[in-house]
This record gives C-alpha cells, structure tokens and sequence, in this order.
C-alpha cells in the first residue's frame, strides 16, 4: 500500500471521482456563504458528502495528508450542517483554500503525502475550536482507541469525530472485511466496498491489519483483513443488509468505546444519541497527528479572532491545471461514432470490390458513399470535442468573489449561457484571456460602492458573462456596468506611444479609440495595482485570441459600462484553409486569416508597389499594404520573378494585416490540423502541419509569427499605416454572399445570393424559343430565360456542360438565367473592380477562389435582354408627394456595385435617389438637402462615418428626428439589429432583396407622410 | 516502462544495423517500430539543421531526423536506398533517416565494448558502445541521446 500504483485502476477512478467532485465543491461553497446563517441543508450536504468521499478513499489508498486535510474540512461542514457554526465570508475563505490545497494535492498525489498542509489544518481546526462550547474543545484533538476483538491492536478514532457521529443519531459500527474472501473473492475491489458504504453513512477510519497476513515463518493465514470504523444511521438488525460481511465480524462500538458484537446490539434497545463526548481522550501517540496538536496552541489561545488564513500569494493564478487528458463522453456519441466506423469499413469493402471488378459504376458509388460517412464521421468526431463554456465560466465567481473582497466591491456575477458548447482546444485557449478581462472588470470597471453612490448607482455592481450562438460562431461577452472605458486617457496613453497622433485622434471614430486599447503598452490604469494595469493585458488577450481564431470588440458608455464581445469559430480541429505554393513547396493559410486575394499583373506591378522606407507596400485601392515575400522570409532566395505576374494573399493578423506574396494561388480546401513534432516549438511560424488529398504534408503558416520573422513589426506596420491614413482609415471590402458558376466553360461569373431564389437543373432540350425569346416549363407557367451571352460579350454555353437555370424573383415574377455547372457558394470578403471588365448585365469583376470572376447585374441583364419586360412590372403603388414631387430617398453605401444596384432598383420604380459613398458624405448630402429627403437608406459599415453613427448623427439633429432610416446589412445577427434599433434605426433590410425593401421604403415614407407637419 | 522491469536475464541483443554514409552502425531492435522508405518529404525552412523534414506515417506527422548530421557529416543526400527507421520517443514519432538498411543481428550482451578512444568526442557521445558481428565493427547508437539533444 506504501507504494503509490499510478496505473491502479481503483485509484485512478478515485482521482477522477475527486476531480469531479472539487470541480462543483467551489460553486457549492459560494452559494452556501450567500445564503449565510440560512443554510440550504442539501447544499451542504452535498459538499460534505464530497468531502467525505475524498476522505474515504484517501484512507483506503494510504493518502494520509490527503485525508487529513479533507477531514478537517468534513468536520467544519458537519459543524455547518448542524447549525453550531455560520458559512461566514471568513470561514468560507477558509474553507476554500482548504479545498484549494486539497486540489493541488490530488493533483500530485504521488508526492502529497510529503506535502505541508500544517497551516490548513490548523486554519481549520482552530475554526472548529472557535465555534465549539467550551467545554467540547478538546474533543477537536483528543483521540479514543478503540481496541479490536481478537488482536493485539486498535484503532484510533478522533473524539471529535465521535461525537458529531452521535449526534446525528448515528450508530458507530466496527466492521472487518477479509480482503481475500470476503471482496476480492467476490469480483470487488476495496474501493467499491468503501464507496458503497459511504452511500449510507460515514466511514470514520480505515485500518489494514497487516498482521493478520503473518510472516513467512507463520502457518499461511490466506487472511488480509481492513477494519473499517463506520458511522451511520442504520440500526443493528438493518445493517446487515449494507455491509457485505459475515454478521459476526459487524460489531457495535459502545459510547464507552468497548465493542460488542452485533447480535447482542441487536437485541438491545437501538443506540439512543446521548450527550457525546463520555469517552475519555487519551493522547494520541501517532507522529502523524503532530500538526493537529501544535494549531490549536496558536489559534486557541485568544478565542475571539479569527483563525489565521493561510496566505497565499494575492496575483498568483489558480495553479494552471494541466489540460484534461480525459474527457467525458456521452454513450450515444459513441454508439454513433462505433456505427460511423462500420459503415466505413462496409463502404471500403464495397470499394475495393468493384475495384478488383473494374465497375466503374460500383466505384463511383463506393467513392461516393465513403466520402459521405467520413464528413459524417467527421461531425461526430468534432462533436466529442465539444464541451460547454459552463466549466469554464465556473471558475469566475470565486475570482469575482476574491478580488471584490480584495478591492473593497460589491460585484455580483451573472453567468448565462453555460450550456453553449465549444472545442475543447478553443475553451482551454479562453481561460487566460477571459481570467484577465474579468479581472478588468471587477478591478477597473466596477467603482467603488461610494463612486457608485455618488453617480446615483446602486453600490452593487453587476458583471455579466455570457455565451451564445451567432451565425455558427460562439460569441462570448462580458459586460460589466462600471464606469465605461476611459477612452481618453486610452488616447492619451496611444499618444504618448507613439501609435497614433493628435490630429489622427480628432477624425478617428470612437470605436476606433477604444480599438487602441489592445495595442502593446497602452494602459487606462495611472497606478499599477497587484491586479491589472501594468500595460501589458489586453495586446495579450487579443494575442491569445487570435490565436484561436477569434475576433474581439468594445462597446463602451462613459458611466454606463462596457462590453466586450468575443467571436469564435466553433472548432479549430478542422478548419478551412487556402492552399497557396512557393518553390515547389505547398503550405496552408487558415481561411480566417485571408482577407482577399490579389493578382497583379507584370505590367502593373511598378504602379501598384511603391516603397515605404525600406519596405516594400502594395497600393491597393486607397490604402498602403505592407509586403512580405514568403519564400525570402523563410530563407529561400527570393525567385526572379521579372515580367510575371505577383500573386498576393492580404492576411489579417488580427492586430494589422499585409500581403504574402506567393508564387501560387490554390484552392481553398477543408484540412486537419495535426501538431507538429517538438522540434518545431520555437517556429513561430507554423501553426502545425495538414496532410493533404494526395498524401503529402503541408505546414499550415501562422500569419502573426510569419510577419514577426520577416522583421514585420506593428511599428512598421503602423508607419505604413500612419501614411495610409491620410488617405481613407477603413477596408471597403465587405461580406459578401455569392453563388458562383459558369458561363462558358472558362468563364467564371457570380451574383449576390441574396438575390437568388431557386437553382433547377434543366437539359437543353427543355428550352424552347417562341417569338426570339427563350422560356421553359417551370411551375405550370412559362419562365423567361435569359443568358450573359445576350447582352455581353461572352461565350455562349457549350452543349458538353451541364447546364442550370438560376431562378430570380424581379417583382414578383421570376426569372430565368441559364447558367453551367459547377456551382459553388462562398461568402468572403471581396473587392470589386467596376471597370475593367464592365459591360451591359457584368456590373465588374473580383477575384474569388483565385480565379477572376464575372458579378453579373441581373436587373441591367434582364432589362437588356428583354426589353419591356420590366415594363410590365406593376407600377409601384406610392412614390409621390402630395405635391407631384417624387419622393427623394437617400443612399449610403460604400460599395460601388451595391450602391449602383441599390440605386437603380429604386429608380426604376421611381424614386429619386441622391446616393453617398459613405456616412460623411450622406451626412453632408443630408445637409445640403434637408428639406427634400424623405427616407435615409443606410449600409452599416462604411469608412469614415459609419451607419450607426450616422444614424445616431441624424438623429441628435431636430430636424431630422422623424426621418425613417432604414439600415441595409448583409447580414444581420440579432445583436446587431438590437445595436442599430438602439442607434435609431427604424427598420433593418438585407441588401438587395428587392421587394421587401421597396415595400418597408413604401410603408416609412407613407407613414412619415401622413403625420401632421412640423 | 521503468529500467528494473527490463529483463536482467536477456544476454543477447537483436540489433538493427544500418550505414550512415560509411559508418556501420545499429539501435537495438526492440527501439524501432517499424522501417519505411523515404517518400515525399516536406522541408520544414528554419527547422533545426539535422531536421530533414516532416512526413505523412499512416495520418501522423513525423519528424524526420537526419542521424549522419548529428554525427557529424555533411547532410544526407536522399537516395532510393535511403531508409526511416521509426522510433516513438515520448509519445511522439520520430524518424531516423539512414543511407542504408543492413540485417538484423544477434550479439552477446558481454561482447559491447565503450566506442575507441580515437573516435572524435563529438560522434563519441552518440554511441552505446561498439561491438563486434559478422567480422565488423558495429558502433551501437544511443537514441535516447540523439533525441534528447535534438530537441531543445
């Protein structure tokens, strides 16, 4: 037993056991102190039984610091439990360090019994002391034997123990179990035995009696025998039925501590609780209980303090636990993936069949089917990943607890959410960054209860946590209601930086202030306290989160609070990557990272690269882009690449972005991630490596690290944009949904999927031409097609490819497009050139997926190619003044291409549209026009003057208090929709989808209409 | 596995010879997992020297280690008599690029003798002990070392 077994599977279910109990206990404990001398009896009964279940085993595996320390704490709840002590904030404290410790020595169990727990002891057996009548108080370290029948020896039981035991009208039972015959022998372990004993009481000591097993020079006894000293509330006849032992081992233990056998118990009248403590302590001789008899000398002596907390030191973090190498898994999921599993093997099977048979047909179907249950699988798999964000928010409300306390707070935390679930990988990667914000909160967020009184706040302050779903991303948020970010003096502390200037400051949007905190060294706090402000904090939390692919914002109101809000993609083990090449060699970039991608061709490349000091920039629209050449920075010779074509990759490291230049583009393919080898740990460069389709390994580039190897700092990288800034401040390119497809069989085109209603497959042979135009059957009615190659100067379809009809909706009535496989939808960021490749229908070009890419305008295609067409559309109902004017409507909107789809969507049915290409703009526009606009049409992200903050501008303006604004978004979570009802915004339209937009513009002008002048 | 649990009667050793360049040398068979060809590695920029690449083993990346360049000779030249020897080091793969696989021999636990004192320091630190087979001197790698050094 001396010897500690790791691999013991009893030991290792106990380990498990005590994790999972330690890991409720603190939650437990917090809300026991809440409920302060109205104790909830289940609660504390639960967290005793914890206790007492890591006390049980601790004993049997020979874990004697261990068990004393979770003694001493199953004592302090009992007293809890029974009334003769109050959960106050101090002996919660207590307690929870206790617990603390307890963690910490389970954690390292091999080692704990070398381990100190002096301090802890005494902290507790000096609270048991303070708490007891006088008279009691030794009972806390006197010790009874109790001597076994049959054996020279017996066993010590703590008075105190004893006595608690009574008092809950417990019998006290000792008990002997062979370990041979009466459990091994029965397929048990000792330990079940014990667990099942502890279900109905409390065991209060267990000895081996290694005598029992004799010496070699012995008769061999074939005996191991383990005394257990049991205390519960089952009488003598019942017990029998609890203990898996032969009757004549169970025996009664008397008040005077002698020990009868059991049937003579049980045929007395059942044990009565008496007044405890009849049994005379001796004085244990035991070393090991040498702490218990030194404490009380320090912490009894005066009665009326406090018992002395052990300190530990105030910054230092929970000891980070190792990561969980195991994880708990429901059996269904199993099932599934064991199910999963099987299908593969059939499908393999299936395939390697036709295989040998050449079936070409069989092949394809295998293919097919394999290809089908491995995404399958995948899901599953990605699924066991998953676990809620709940154990991880667990560990906030003693945090918030601790350093309220500390700091002299009321802070109350509210958590929501605990159930979102999330990857292992990203909720480990999220404990520092979270730790530290709500650190923040408490320390630099919440005021003190005066500060809150005086601004007329309750003195409680109040941080919420929160998690939930968006748009298949976890948004993680933690709003405090303090006094809100000092944005100033974040300015200010930029400034002194260096990384912005005074003049930059004035024209810089307020969020974009707040943005600043997470550069390097910029700090709000003016003194450095023990918990945060020492400048280097939110830089490292927003570090962290990129790392984990996760995007973090601020929203603050000066003395109403902030809020930060965390994006984060789902999982990181399988995630979608662009496949870019450079010398031969392959690498992937997480799609997350890429913000677009750019060619340039030979002939362009001295206009668009420029230097900025020694580095090299790309012009790109009006902004600097700083050049990092891939195959230089990881050592090879930068190749000659004279009079070719420069591909560049715009990567966003999340603190700045620039372009990689690669000598190939790829696709942008689904890989897994897998670690690379402990010879890589110090490359920053890689992020670990993939295998790809054809069986060779990529390393998947790590954006940030590549840009710090290339000696691409964020000083370099704001010098550049310190130029730039001159020019515009934000990126125009925006989330774009589209469906791509063919034209001819080299012709990619796209459109807004927004715009799309249906896709039907069709053969060329269901088209049919009546009076020079092309319809087919399509719902009972004839639908009108039409193809690019109409209006633009195009291939036609070729009759090998499988042709599509994409079905729109103008008006009301749908409308055809004949398009070619393959189809494929994306949704990035892009970049649209409305001008090189313009033409009638081809509204300009942008480079998807690395090929260069037709947007069609489908209104102007429609209306070229079917001329009065449109005109059959019914006249829209209202879109004039009382006054015969027509109804002038105005549009924000950064994007050339939307803004002129927008623009002549309105148009065509009447209105007129004074269009701004972004808020500052509107805002002037608005201005000059005040009396003529009817309605405000607004895209929310923009440069310079964003729709919000237009919306708020317009808003603050009598004038325009009742003008109807109507917000256009691509898409739309409902936090954001809640942010621009907030702001002022009537009513939220997705871009494009006509009708809907055409009949809110219709009801807000009506509306305004009718209400009286001002 | 802990060292008093290795089999204290076992006299002889299974080793697996291999050449690095010309140097005639083995590991202990029970170390290597498996051999496999040298088949399309990825160069890992930046990656320590005797670091030759990485590798796809059955959906595993492997580190692959060029053994010659800790011995001290120029990298390894890839040929199609190249070979990997896999051995897992605490918990993780690594394989051991050689020139050339030999055969696999029995030796007498008693015939090792410490490498000759005219072996350089630096390639004596790597080697076992040597040892006498088939009318040649083998020199016995300590992988453990190799591994331990290339990884800080």
């Amino acid at each position: 037993m001396s010897e500690l077994n790791l691999d013991d599977e009893s030991l290792r279910e106990y380990l498990a056991e005590c994790r999972e109990h330690l890991a409720t206990i603190e939650t437990d404990l917090l809300e026991i102190e809440h409920g302060g001398a109205e104790i909830d009896e289940q609660l504390v009964n639960r967290v005793f039984r914890a206790a007492h279940s890591i006390k049980g085993g601790a004993g049997f595996f020979d874990l004697a610091k261990i068990r004393e320390l979770a003694h001493k704490t199953e004592s302090a709840l009992d007293m809890i439990r029974s009334r003769q002590m109050v959960p106050s904030p101090e002996v919660i404290s207590i307690l929870l360090i206790a617990f603390d410790k307890l963690r910490e020595l389970i954690q390292n169990c091999a080692t704990s019994n070398q381990a100190d727990i002096g301090e802890f002891v005494a902290a507790l057996t000096g609270l048991a002391e303070n708490n007891l009548p006088p008279a009691q108080k030794s009972s806390v370290t006197g010790h009874v034997a109790i001597s076994v029948p049959e054996s020279s020896w017996h066993i010590e039981a703590s008075t105190f123990d004893l006595t608690q035991a009574r008092r809950g009208c417990k019998s006290i039972y000792l008990i002997e179990y062979d370990l041979i015959h009466d459990i091994q022998r029965r397929g048990q372990t000792p330990y079940q035995v014990l667990k099942s004993l502890m279900q109905c009481g409390t065991i209060l000591e267990t000895v081996f009696d290694l005598d029992s097993a004799g010496t070699l020079d012995d008769e061999p006894s074939n005996k191991l025998m383990m005394e257990v000293l049991y205390a519960t509330v089952l009488e003598p006849d019942l017990i029998g039925q609890v203990v898996q032992a032969p009757p004549e081992r169970v025996r009664v233990v008397a008040k005077d501590g002698s020990v009868k056998p059991l049937a003579a118990a049980a045929a007395a009248p059942p044990a009565v609780p008496a007044p405890p403590a009849c049994v005379a302590p001796v004085v244990p001789p035991a070393p090991a209980a040498e702490p218990v008899q030194e404490a009380p000398k320090k912490a009894a002596a005066p009665p009326a303090p406090p018992p002395p907390t052990p300190k530990i030191p105030a910054a230092a973090p929970a000891p980070a636990s190792p990561a969980e190498s195991t994880i708990r898994l429901n059996v269904t999921l199993l099932d599934s993936l064991m199910t999963l599993a099987g299908e593969l093997v059939l499908s393999r099977n299936q395939l390697n069949e036709s295989i040998s048979r050449q079936d070409e047909r069989g092949i394809r179907s295998g293919a097919q089917r394999v290809s089908l249950v491995t995404s399958e699988l995948q899901e599953v798999v990605t699924l066991t990943r998953m676990q809620g964000v709940g154990n991880l928010f667990s560990k906030f409300p003693r945090l918030v607890r601790d350093l309220s306390r500390d700091l002299g707070k009321e802070v109350e935390l509210r958590i929501e959410g605990g159930e979102v679930e999330i990857d292992k990988t990203i909720l480990e990667g999220l404990q520092d960054p979270l730790t530290h914000m709500v650190r923040n909160a408490v320390d630099h967020g919440i005021e003190s209860p005066a500060e809150r009184a005086a601004a007329g706040k309750s003195p409680g302050g109040m941080v919420t946590l929160k998690a939930s779903h968006q748009a298949g991303q976890v948004v993680i948020e933690i709003a405090d209601d303090g006094k809100g970010l000092a944005v100033e003096k974040v300015s200010e502390s930029a400034v002194a930086k260096g990384l912005v200037t005074r003049e930059q400051l004035k024209t810089m949007p307020e969020r974009d202030k707040m943005a600043l905190i997470f550069h390097p060294g910029v700090s709000t706090a003016q003194k450095l306290s023990d918990v945060s402000g020492r400048g280097v904090g939110m830089d490292v939390v927003k570090t962290n989160l990129d790392k984990l692919g996760g995007k973090i914002e601020i929203d603050s109101t000066p003395g109403r609070g902030s809020r930060f809000r965390i994006k984060l993609p789902l999982t990181l083990a399988i995630i979608p990557s662009l496949l870019v090449s450079d010398g031969g060699e392959r690498f992937a970039i997480p799609q997350v990272n890429v913000g677009e991608l750019i060619r340039i061709p030979a002939a362009q490349i001295a206009g668009r690269i420029d230097r900025a000091g020694d580095a090299e920039v790309l012009i790109l629209r009006d902004r600097l882009v700083p050049l990092v050449y891939l195959a230089e920075t990881l050592g090879a010779p930068r190749p000659d690449r004279a009079g070719i074509a420069l591909n560049v990759a715009l990567v966003d490291t999340g603190a700045f972005e620039y372009g990689l230049v690669v000598e190939e583009l790829h696709d942008t393919v689904e890989i897994v991630v897998k670690p690379l080898g402990r010879h890589f740990q110090n490359l920053r460069e890689y992020a670990g490596a993939t295998i790809l389709g054809d069986g060779h390994v990529a390393v998947i580039l790590d954006v940030a690290g590549l840009a710090g190897c290339a000696a691409l700092s964020t000083a370099t990288v704001e010098a550049v944009a310190r130029q730039s800034a001159v020019l515009s401040t934000a990126d125009g390119a925006e989330l774009r949904s589209l469906l791509l497809f063919r034209n001819a069989p080299q012709e990619d085109c796209a459109v807004p999927l927004e715009l799309v209603s249906r896709i039907e497959r069709v053969r060329p042979q269901q088209i049919e031409y009546l009076g020079g135009r092309r319809t087919m059957q399509y719902r009972g009615a004839s639908l009108p097609l039409v193809a690019l190659h109409d209006t633009a100067s195009v291939q036609e379809l070729s009759g090998e490819q499988s042709w599509v009809v994409i079905v729109f909706e103008e008006a009301g009535r749908p409308l055809g497009l004949l398009a070619a496989e393959p189809l494929d939808m994306l949704e990035s960021r892009i970049t649209i050139d409305t001008a090189t490749l313009r033409q009638p229908g081809v509204s300009g070009s942008a480079v998807l997926k690395g090929r260069t890419t037709l947007l069609l305008d489908i209104f102007e295609l429609a209306e070229t190619a079917l001329p009065g067409w449109a005109r059959q559309t019914p006249p829209p109902a209202v879109h004039h003044h009382a006054t015969g004017q027509s109804t002038t409507v105005l549009l924000a909107e950064d994007s050339d291409f939307f803004r002129g789809q927008i623009q002549r969507l309105m148009e065509a049915v009447g209105y007129r549209v004074l269009a701004a290409e972004d808020g500052q703009a509107a805002w002037e526009l608005l201005q000059d026009h005040a009396g003529e606009v009817s309605l405000v049409a607004t895209d929310i992200e923009m440069p310079r003057l964003d729709g919000l903050a237009l919306t708020r501008q317009i808003r603050a303006d009598t004038r325009f208090a009742k003008l109807p604004i109507i917000a256009l978004s691509s898409l739309a979570g409902e936090e954001e929709i809640a942010r621009g009802l907030a702001a002022g915004v009537d009513e939220y339209q997705i871009k494009l989808n006509r009708d809907d937009l055409l009949e809110s513009i219709r009801k807000a002008v009506g509306k305004n209409a009718n209400a009286p002048a001002l | 596995m802990t060292p008093t649990l290795q089999p204290q009667a076992a006299r002889n050793v299974l080793l697996a010879t291999f050449f690095v360049r010309d140097t005639f040398c083995a590991l202990d068979a029970a170390t290597v997992q498996e051999v496999i060809r040298l088949s399309a590695v990825t160069r890992v920029r930046h990656a320590p020297p005797e670091v030759a690449g990485i590798v796809n083993l059955r959906g595993r990346i492997v580190t692959i280690l060029d053994i010659g360049q800790k011995l001290g000779f120029p990298p390894a030249s890839p040929s199609r008599e190249s070979r990997v020897f896999i051995i897992e080091d605490r918990n993780e793969f690594i394989g051991l690029l050689v020139d050339r696989v030999g055969e696999v021999v029995e030796v007498e636990n008693d015939h090792w003798q410490p490498p000759p004192a005219n072996v350089p320091g630096g390639q004596a630190r790597f080697f076992k002990g040597v040892c006498r087979t088939a009318g040649r001197v083998v020199a016995v790698v300590n992988a453990a070392r190799i591994l331990a050094e290339a990884a800080q």
